[in-house]
């Protein structure tokens, strides 16, 4: 166990060092000179030059690779035009929004759609069934904005149950937070469950015909420990692969909902920041992020290892 | 011994459009959501005559109107005819999905084709491949954007980037499964070029996983230009998306909710039709999953 979990590991090294690159692509796959794009065009041809000289974009490529890759390896995202200060402090200063908002989305995400799915799969090819699927297709055919301005409507404006846009700190208590968070984190959470629950229902439909099921069925063992001991245990491998991609999606997706709720997140850092071309902010998040979803997804993978030892010998 | 005579060229294309027609009477999904699709393009391509006003035309007397005899849909914060305004967005949304579906196959293939027969290509695209797989989606979009500019020729390039990857893996999965097949092992060994291999022996093997591909590429896309709109980084301002459309509802949605609604229901039909599709299609190709997923 401990050697495929140090196999994983390493196998990170060459995955962080490509997104490092990509993300170091980025501000030189601008068109033109990326200082004097940051500058604007009233910027003169002196001010443009020394911001390029600071940038060290008057160095070869291959040097500003390597001392970038420096850079990111000691934790150093660069500092930010703007905001005068390190990326990654500004980052951080804006962490807990984001981080709250994905955490609340995927909890919602996960129960509401392994909920729907295993509902769906144990009342197969009935109306509660046909239902839950077309739920689910709205679902994944919904803009979760578009959701998120409808709830806002209703919940807050008309029935006034939630606050429209205004975050509460975690520090100012863990209730008033989360009270504060429910309505992105529903928009966020049934847009993400709608596939997991698509998932669920598929994995429970392939394993609730295996022989096992029929044996634990025969033996007299009761119906709900069938499911969710016996059918959904083994269901679970496809819904953790499924869980883990809808990290990626719940990260972006916060993104967008921050905007609507006028959350005081990352994702409204990067919009600012496209706004100032404030470049290293939006590399630095790109990076920060893309780092946390590559760490997800090892942590997908150990958990494959605990719910089917198989895996570790292939 | 006896020889079975070859169909003609014709005759293979009837056979096809009948195993398609088939295949739609079989599925009502799929039927329900290439008629959705059908109106929606249709929708596109009759925009100058379906439209009651002029998209663009600013009445500020006739502002924030509800839907009426005038205005079926209502009018914006600036007298602009909402339902108009979403019958020009249906072109947008429509062309963005085409093309990036076009651009990130064509690439995807490209690359997934190489990299699947070549095992030395295979070793430094791929490890791009997976890490441009490795950001957020939506983040990867939104951070290219930046770096390019918003225009709609660059929502299509960011979003082709994107989807890219997703296309080169299908294919590369597919390509070598095939490569190890007995006839493409004989076609290398009468010494048949490579790129003759890829392009005639397994390029056709690739065809149905990319043709279920494209759909949900295609609905992606369509929900992706309308998140990054919104957001004010897709496509400018000036031009009916339906994601520019909400973005002027997001400040009047307690005063006049149709900004927001109509162009998000057209979203919606969009992509359910796209997805209804695709779905359909992939039970085609995978009867295996049909019921299933």
């Amino acid at each position: 166990m401990k050697g495929y979990i140090l196999n994983r590991m390493l196998a990170l090294v060459p995955t962080l060092l490509i997104v490092a690159t990509i993300g170091f692509m980025l501000i030189h796959l601008t068109p033109g000179d990326p200082a004097a794009v940051m500058l604007g065009e009233e910027a003169t041809e002196e001010t443009v030059l020394q911001l390029r000289e600071e940038l060290g974009l008057n160095r070869p490529v291959l040097v500003q690779w390597v001392s970038w890759l420096g850079k990111v390896a000691r934790g150093d995202l660069g500092q930010s035009f703007f905001l005068h200060k390190p990326v990654l402090e500004a980052i951080t200063e804006r962490l807990e929004t984001t981080l709250l908002l994905t955490a609340y989305g995927l909890a919602i995400a996960v129960v509401l759609g392994v909920v729907m799915g295993i509902v769906a799969a144990v009342k197969h090819n009935t109306a509660v069934d046909g239902s839950l699927m077309v739920v689910a297709l709205l679902g994944v055919s919904m803009p979760s904005f578009w959701l998120g301005l409808n709830l806002i409507l209703l919940f807050a404006l008309r029935w006034k149950l939630f606050p429209a846009a205004m975050y509460v700190p975690l520090a100012d208590g863990l209730w008033s937070c989360l009270r504060s968070l429910t309505l992105p984190a529903v928009t966020l959470g049934f847009v993400s469950a709608a596939p997991i629950a698509r998932m669920v229902r598929s994995s429970m439909l392939q394993v609730l015909n295996e022989d096992y099921i029929r044996t634990a069925r025969a033996k007299g063992v009761h119906e709900r420990a069938v499911i969710v001991f016996h059918a959904f245990r083994n269901a679970l491998i496809p819904t953790v692969t499924m869980v883990g991609m809808t990290v990626g999606s719940l990260i972006g997706g916060a993104m967008v909902i921050e905007q609507v709720f006028a959350l005081p997140g990352v994702g409204r850092l990067v919009l600012s920041s496209i706004g100032r071309r404030d470049y290293p902010v939006i590399q630095g998040i790109l990076l920060y992020f893309a780092a946390i979803y590559v760490v997800v997804n090892l942590v997908v993978d150990i958990l494959y290892v605990y719910l089917d030892p198989r895996v570790k010998y292939m | 011994m006896a020889t079975v005579p070859a169909p003609a060229k014709g005759k293979i294309r009837r056979s096809a459009l009948a195993g398609g027609l088939r295949a739609l009477r079989r599925s009502k999904m799929m039927t329900l959501g290439l008629g959705i699709m059908s109106l929606v393009c249709l929708v596109a391509l009759l925009a100058p005559w379906i439209a009651t006003h002029d998209p663009l035309y600013l009445d500020p007397m006739n502002r924030l109107q509800a839907p009426g005899p005038d205005n079926w849909l209502g009018t914006d914060d600036v007298g602009r005819d909402v339902f108009s305004r979403v019958v020009y967005g249906s072109r947008v949304s429509l062309l963005v999905g085409a093309l990036v579906v076009l651009s990130s196959n064509l690439i995807g293939t490209l690359i997934g084709l190489m990299s699947g027969y070549y095992d030395k290509v295979d070793k430094v695209v791929m490890r791009v491949m997976d890490g441009l797989m490795a950001f957020p989606t939506t983040l990867l979009a939104i951070a290219m954007m930046a770096a390019l500019g918003a225009r709609m020729s660059n929502v299509i390039i960011a979003l082709s980037i994107v989807y890219i990857p997703r296309v080169a893996r299908v294919v590369r999965g597919v390509v070598l499964t095939v490569r190890e097949l007995a006839y493409v092992e004989a076609a290398v060994a009468i010494g048949a070029p490579a790129w003759k291999i890829m392009l005639f022996h397994i390029l056709p093997n690739c065809l149905d996983p990319i043709i279920v591909q494209s759909s949900f590429i295609f609905a992606q896309s369509v929900l992706s230009e309308a998140a990054l709109s919104y957001l004010g980084v897709g496509i400018p301002p000036w031009i009916p998306s339906w994601g520019n459309i909400m973005t002027g509802g997001r400040l009047f949605i307690n005063a006049a909710p149709w900004m927001t609604w109509f162009p998000g229901l057209a979203i919606i039909i969009c992509v359910l039709g796209l997805n209804l599709f695709g779905d359909g299609l992939r039970d085609l190709v995978d009867p295996r999953l049909r019921g299933v997923l």
